[in-house]
């Protein structure tokens, strides 16, 4: 029997039963799917951008990894320069994190590599200078900061970076105060320089300019907690500030512009900063020669002075 | 009749004599059965493979996102970004498809419902057209259509590959059908559909020049002059619409497609290139598309060789037949291919091709089986037309069918391997999704996000958003994130790729007072920071 197939008409229903059969299943198929859903609990990490140490270890190779696949491929010579830097940086977070010398000379390696064609870039010195400072090439570091005020005369972290170097490593306190000066000229705001300025008159035995400077400190702490952060100056050390600020006051009231008041309210201030034991008990030690002490607690009065 | 006599062209090389042919409905009852058992299998398949939702690809949700941004009357613009603005890259029809599901539903399970029965309907085209130069080839090439693994998987994905497959087969099955004849309308409407390619497809233009090359080889001058006409007036229409500041023709020879500003290429990169890429369709892709694995041993680079050579075999063989606009497409087609960015290369390229190949690959086979079967010299015995009737094959059907056995068996086999291996999402996009999920419900509406795919994060969250620049300059991450007005960004650990690690964390280290954590995963590691 022949059975002709070229009837247009059986083809056309068939093949659209077929399509509309097709459609219903896919249909009633899909039907359960939800196509928005509802967030997974948090894992409970919040705040500033900070993990373990093991998270953060993989995460920077992970991500060595790829940088380093990049500078096979990467042509444009402008983000190659970004590439290497961004190496350099990753091996000083991993030499952060493990203290490991090799990473530091690592980083170093490429950092230098970044600047080769003395690219305009502050941030680029900047970072050498950090590398530098933490290599114990003190000189170099000071070089590097330099480079990068050259290009950018209000890069105020290289500015900063570069006064508190000069000050405790190279021992230089006139130019420490100049590095200071002008970087409160630009920031007044600036965390740390009133500080070590109020330090510096310290050793000058400037004291009435030091109490000053550590009052202005304390206020300037104080405000730039509450701004959104500007600098990458992190909040213990704006608490290490704060403390030494609170305890030198406290000596500076005790023993050359007595104020007994002023003295107890910083020294006070500067025990609840402070949780390390020993470092309280010579604290203590130290205002028990200028203060009577009442028996068991860590009150002070005045000597008859 | 013979063939010859239907058609005003004589073919290049004198045909030889068949044996006469046993009945001619004998091949017609079964054939018409095969092709129906073939669509039904190809339905089956697809509503086992059939996911409801838009893949991964980030491409079908832009002309996801493009069809409702039409439908619900923005116009043609990118709602998931920042301002909404207007799309100059992709062509509008497929969207403007996508817009009629639109009208219906904020899903897309309509639309990948449609494209679906599109593909089967593509089927059905193919192999109407391929009937219309030979009945012997139309079953063969069906067939193997549909065992196709890459076709199967564009079957229902909204992208434009089967949209504009769809388009270009259409344009040659109605220019092939009615060009002798004087009807009106259908001159018309085949003008009409003539220009729909490109206008689906930026490659289409490949198909532009093939219908006015084989218009002036064929002396069809009212349809060349129609669809250069209508050709010139659309595009122009599209370029004023869009805004577009980079002709089509010219991001060809940018050195990166998805990025102008990294410029043009020079002569000797255009040449290193077009060298690269037709070697690496040659080796890989395109045995990888007709066979549906990676053929990473030397066997099976081997074969895949082999493929390719009777792909290009047929298409060379073709070019002598009447259904030489398939050879003259494959040239052009190979042309725009072979320019296009090296790294974009994929099967992808490859979906709106694989009729053509099919088709190339029975013609080298069935001209290769010639040489040791039929008489004359080299020339007679490869060049031969294609046998019209089934029965015309004598031994030729065998080295056919053994072809089409095997590689229907390697795609189906491929096919049922990846349904039985199908997993639930990766852990990667889970977290992902979850972070669009906790954005939609503790975000204000108007935040912006940066993430790595900010298409289907908007899906997912109902915000806008944009990726952060591709850059390992950090200064110029970070004014990107600022400058697109973002308060939210995404840090991802996607397994498919790393550009977040490599772009977006150096950044964010650099920047680590800017960014706040405010939601977080694990397995892997993926926060939602917030941008001061």
């Amino acid at each position: 029997m022949t059975i002709q197939f070229k009837n247009y008409k059986n083809n056309l229903i068939f093949y659209f039963t077929i399509a509309a059969c097709w459609s219903l299943i896919v249909f009633i198929k899909s039907m359960n799917y939800t196509y928005y859903g509802l967030p997974s609990p948090s894992a409970g990490i919040e705040g500033s951008f900070k993990q373990s140490s093991k998270q953060k270890e993989i995460l920077l190779a992970n991500t060595r990894v790829g940088l380093l696949q990049n500078l096979q491929t990467e042509k444009d010579p402008v983000e190659r320069m970004h590439l290497y830097h961004n190496i350099g940086i990753n091996y000083f977070d991993l030499y952060d994190l493990s203290q490991n010398r090799a990473y530091l000379d690592s980083a170093l390696q490429f950092l230098l590599e970044s600047v080769r064609s003395n690219p305009p870039i502050a941030r680029f010195y900047y970072n050498l200078g950090k590398l530098f400072t933490e290599a114990g090439q003190h000189a170099s570091a000071q070089s590097a900061y330099q480079r990068a005020l050259q290009f950018d005369p209000k890069h105020i972290p290289a500015l900063h970076n570069l006064a508190l170097m000069t000050y405790f490593e190279l021992h230089d306190p006139k130019l420490a105060q100049k590095y200071f000066a002008q970087g409160l000229d630009i920031d007044t705001l600036l965390p740390i320089c009133n500080l070590v300025l109020g330090m510096i008159d310290m050793d000058a035995k400037k004291y009435s300019d030091a109490i000053a400077h550590f009052e202005k400190e304390l206020a300037v702490d104080s405000q730039f907690r509450k701004l959104p952060a500007k600098y990458p100056i992190s909040d213990s050390r704006i608490a290490m500030s704060e403390s030494i600020a609170h305890y030198d006051l406290s000596l500076l009231y005790s023993t050359k512009s007595v104020n007994p008041q002023k003295a107890q309210l910083h020294f006070h201030a500067y025990l609840s900063m402070e949780s390390n034991p020993e470092k309280r008990n010579r604290a203590i030690t130290e205002m028990a020669r200028y203060w009577v002490m009442q028996p068991g607690t860590p009150k002070a009065k005045p000597a008859g002075k | 009749m013979s063939p010859n006599k239907k058609y005003k062209t004589k073919p290049i090389i004198p045909t030889i004599s068949t044996t006469p042919s046993p009945g001619p409905h004998k091949f017609k009852i079964s054939e018409q059965l095969c092709v129906k058992l073939v669509i039904v299998l190809q339905l089956l398949f697809l509503a086992i493979e059939f996911y409801p939702d838009l893949s991964t690809n980030g491409d079908d949700a832009v002309y996801f996102i493009l069809g409702k941004s039409l439908a619900h009357g923005h116009g043609y613009t990118n709602l998931h970004l920042r301002g909404e603005p207007v799309e100059t890259q992709f062509p509008i029809v497929f969207p403007g498809f996508l817009a009629l599901s639109g009208f219906v539903s904020d899903f897309p399970l309509l639309p990948k419902i449609a494209m679906g029965l599109i593909s089967i309907f593509l089927l059905l085209l193919i192999y109407k057209l391929i009937r219309l130069w030979s009945e012997a080839a139309a079953l063969p090439v069906l067939i193997v259509m549909a065992s196709f693994n890459a076709f199967a998987e564009y079957s229902t994905l909204l992208l434009s590959e089967v949209p504009f497959l769809f388009a270009t087969i259409a344009a040659i099955f109605l220019y092939e059908k009615y060009k002798n004849t004087n009807n009106r309308l259908m001159f018309i409407i085949t003008v009409i559909v003539s220009i729909l390619p490109v206008h689906t497809r930026t490659i289409g233009i490949a198909f532009c020049v093939t219908f006015i090359a084989i218009c002036l080889f064929e002396k069809k001058y009212s349809y060349t002059i129609a669809h250069i006409v209508l050709l010139v007036v659309t595009l122009g229409c599209a370029q004023l619409l869009s805004h577009s500041t980079t002709p089509y023709l010219s991001q060809i020879f940018l050195h990166n497609s998805y990025d102008p500003e990294k410029g043009t290429l020079g002569m000797l990169e255009i040449f290193h290139r077009i060298f690269t890429n037709i070697s690496i369709y040659l080796r890989l892709t395109i045995p990888q598309s007709l066979t549906g694995f990676d053929l990473v041993s030397s066997a099976g680079k081997t074969i895949g060789i082999f493929f390719t050579l009777f792909v290009i075999g047929g298409w060379i063989r073709n070019f002598a037949l009447r259904s030489r606009i398939f050879s003259i497409y494959g040239l052009c087609y190979f042309c725009v291919l072979s320019l296009w960015f090296t790294i974009g290369i994929s099967i992808r390229f490859l979906v709106p091709f694989l009729p053509f190949a099919a088709y190339f690959l029975i013609l080298g086979v069935d001209g290769i089986a010639g040489l040791f079967f039929r008489q004359g010299n080299l020339l007679q015995r490869y060049f031969v037309p294609i046998a019209v009737k089934t029965s015309e094959f004598r031994f030729k059907p065998v080295a056919i069918w053994v072809t089409i056995a095997l590689l229907s068996a390697t795609n189906i086999s491929f096919r049922i391997g990846h349904i039985a291996t199908q997993t639930a999402q990766s852990s990667d996009w889970k977290n992902f999704y979850s972070c669009a999920d906790w954005v939609r419900l503790h975000t204000p509406q108007n935040a912006i996000v940066v993430s790595r795919k900010p298409e289907l994060f908007y899906l997912r969250s109902n915000r806008k958003g944009l990726i952060y620049p591709f850059s390992h300059d950090v200064e110029k991450v970070v004014s990107g994130i600022s400058n697109g007005g973002a308060s939210y960004v995404i840090m991802d650990n996607f397994f498919w790729t790393s550009t977040t690690s490599r772009y977006l964390y150096p950044a964010i280290m650099a920047n680590p007072q800017r960014f706040n954590i405010v939601y977080s995963l694990r397995n892997p590691d993926t926060f939602v920071l917030e941008f001061k």
